[in-house]
């Protein structure tokens, strides 16, 4: 097993993921801000690094620095918990080039599912139904003819979105001619990726999610649904699961084709060697 | 003094101490986020703090002999990175007067090195680091005492 | 999902989910864990068929922030109690005496609840709001309160604009 794992997060999940190290009798390094000193996480790991000034991009999305902070305390592993760097395909590169493991899936699969386009293509592939859509849009002109076929109300997503940026609702030409320059510009400005595409918009939709686990063997589970509908701005804000509007017949059916469907695809939950 | 009076001038006496308390919270955020400016609004009341921002955190003055004429404020020179900190083949001495521009080391991070530099001219009062010792962000690697005549 | 029952893929997300204790909690796994193991080289330590769901659960994600206008709050954290007994597990970081800053989400730690069915998990989710005691910073605590009596939320009739719309008409407050 791991002999010590560096945590690169703070808050609840770095707290959480410490708890899960201790209880499997792995050593754990806290890595923390400025503003952020005093806090649980800092305490609770075994060993604690500064990593920089408060702003994020300064401290928790410092890659240098964590990864430094990884080399002079002989870490092994880096968890990412989720947000700052869980997602980023080029910072499992470079944990992977300095011999330390990145816990999250292999970098083909980060940067296959990161990429929402490429994503929703893989599902296609795979006979998993999506949300009527597009490719990336190439301009205005595609987007209205495209929109046309689709029918609206329609929705422009960004291709590396998250977090509701480079995201607009529009329900006639008029409106998606307004906000197609602005998602991209906020896609621009958020992701250093302005390409767009766009989607159906579907009328008061369940938020359902279906946890998934896999192996470097290749053994996938699923692990049940939860329900993610209260949502303020595409924030959840609360959660349950099992979901009352799945039935058991269709979670059979739905995990169980999630499950061969993964199998089947090159995507498998591992390690990075 | 009448009553009314003195509600008055104690009421102002609970504000003054309100906001000398308030301006101590704003002084302290400041310097323990290492910013270089805090606005604050309220009731349509409102400051403004503005300080300059060092590398070398600087340290109050602290008087000498007990009198005033000489004032020496230290400086600290803290790691800019994480990494291992090292001595160059010159190590500096404990008393040494050093030049702005000097090296006094460098920290050595994933692939590359961070020269560790005086920024301003003063006399080397102490060395905090150790050849080899790992170093996190914002460690302190030396202080330096820079005296100047009021 | 739609009102229908239709399934539409949206994204997969290569990460632990903020939600993930809900899992654990109807499960019995826990999912950190076995990410680690997986990720080291082991293999799961569960098959597909062993896999058992038992009763319900619900995460109340506790922000700080203005519970009307969502502005976050900061500042220092003057009195904390978290809520407990059976059922009941909290996810947090915050300490009494914490300074809750400006620069990083808002979340301050998750309050989940257990029940042998749906309805239980609410009331126990109830119950464990009304204990929670967080002093000096504000919460959206009153909301999850208010949410978990609304009848539709109740009732299960949920999509993802109900928030939205439920504030929009002022049916809180």
């Amino acid at each position: 097993m791991f002999h010590k794992i560096l945590i690169a997060n703070r808050g609840e999940i770095a707290v959480r993921v410490i708890r899960a190290c201790k209880q499997m009798g792995i050593k754990t390094v806290a890595v923390y801000s400025e503003a952020d000193r005093d806090l649980l996480h800092v305490k609770l790991a075994d060993e604690s690094v500064c990593v920089g000034s408060p702003s994020a991009a300064k401290s928790y999305l410092n890659v240098p620095n964590i990864m430094s902070a990884a080399q002079i305390t002989g870490a092994d592993a880096i968890h990412p918990g989720y947000g700052f760097l869980a997602e980023n395909q080029q910072f499992a590169e470079i944990c992977d080039k300095h011999q330390i493991h990145f816990i999250g899936p292999p970098i083909e699969a980060m940067g296959m599912l990161g990429d929402k386009a490429r994503a929703r293509g893989l599902a296609e592939r795979l006979n998993v139904p999506v949300i009527p859509g597009t490719d990336v849009l190439a301009d205005l002109d595609e987007a209205l003819k495209k929109a046309k076929q689709i029918g609206y109300p329609v929705m422009i997503k960004a291709v590396a979105g998250g977090g509701g940026k480079g995201m607009r609702f529009v329900t006639s030409p008029a409106e998606l001619e307004k906000n197609l320059p602005i998602a991209r510009a906020e896609a621009e400005a958020s992701f250093n990726d302005g390409r767009v595409y766009l989607e159906k918009y579907l009328i008061e939709p369940r938020h359902i999610e279906v946890q998934i686990l896999g192996d470097r063997s290749g053994n996938v589970v699923a692990v049940g649904e939860r329900e993610c509908s209260l949502q303020r701005q595409h924030q959840k804000i609360m959660e349950e699961a099992p979901s009352i509007a799945v039935t058991p017949p269709v979670r059979k059916k739905d995990t169980g084709t999630r499950d061969q469907d993964w199998q089947r695809s090159s995507l498998r939950w591992r390690g990075n060697h | 003094m009448s009553s009314d009076e003195e509600v008055i001038m104690n009421e102002s006496k609970k504000t003054l101490k309100g906001f000398i308390h308030e301006l101590k919270e704003f002084l302290g955020i400041l310097h323990s986020y290492d910013a270089t400016e805090l606005e604050w609004e309220k009731d349509g009341y409102g400051i403004k703090l503005s300080r300059k921002a060092t590398r070398s955190h600087g340290q109050a003055p602290v008087s000498s002999n007990g009198k005033n004429r000489a004032k020496v404020e230290l400086f600290h020179v803290v790691s800019p990175v994480v990494g291992t900190f090292h001595f160059l083949p010159e190590m500096p001495q404990v008393g040494a007067l050093l030049k702005p521009g000097q090296a006094l080391g460098y920290v050595r991070a994933v692939n590359v090195q961070h020269t560790i530099d005086v920024e301003k001219p003063g006399k080397l009062s102490e060395i905090h680091a150790q050849e080899g010792q790992p170093v996190e962000f914002g460690q302190l690697l030396f202080t330096i005492e820079n005296e100047r005549v009021s | 999902m739609d009102p229908n029952g239709k399934f539409y893929f949206i994204e997969a997300n290569a990460r632990i989910q903020v939600e993930h204790p809900i899992t654990e909690m109807v499960s019995g796994l826990d999912l950190i864990r076995e990410q680690i193991h997986v990720a080291f080289g082991d293999p799961l330590s569960i098959k597909q068929e062993e896999i058992r769901i038992e009763g319900h659960a619900i995460e109340c994600r506790v922000n700080a922030e203005d519970p009307e206008t969502f502005s976050p709050s900061t500042g220092k954290i003057e009195k904390l109690h978290w809520p407990g007994g059976p059922g009941i597990r909290v996810d947090s970081h915050i300490r009494q005496g914490d300074k809750v800053t400006p620069f990083y989400d808002s979340l301050l730690g998750k309050i989940m609840a257990w029940g042998t069915n749906r309805d239980e998990s609410i009331q126990r989710m109830l119950c464990a709001l009304d204990e929670c005691e967080v002093l000096g910073i504000k919460t959206n605590i009153p909301l999850h309160r208010q949410l978990l009596r609304h009848p539709d939320i109740v009732q299960g009739k949920l999509h993802v604009g109900l928030v939205e719309a439920l504030l929009l008409e002022k049916v809180f407050g």
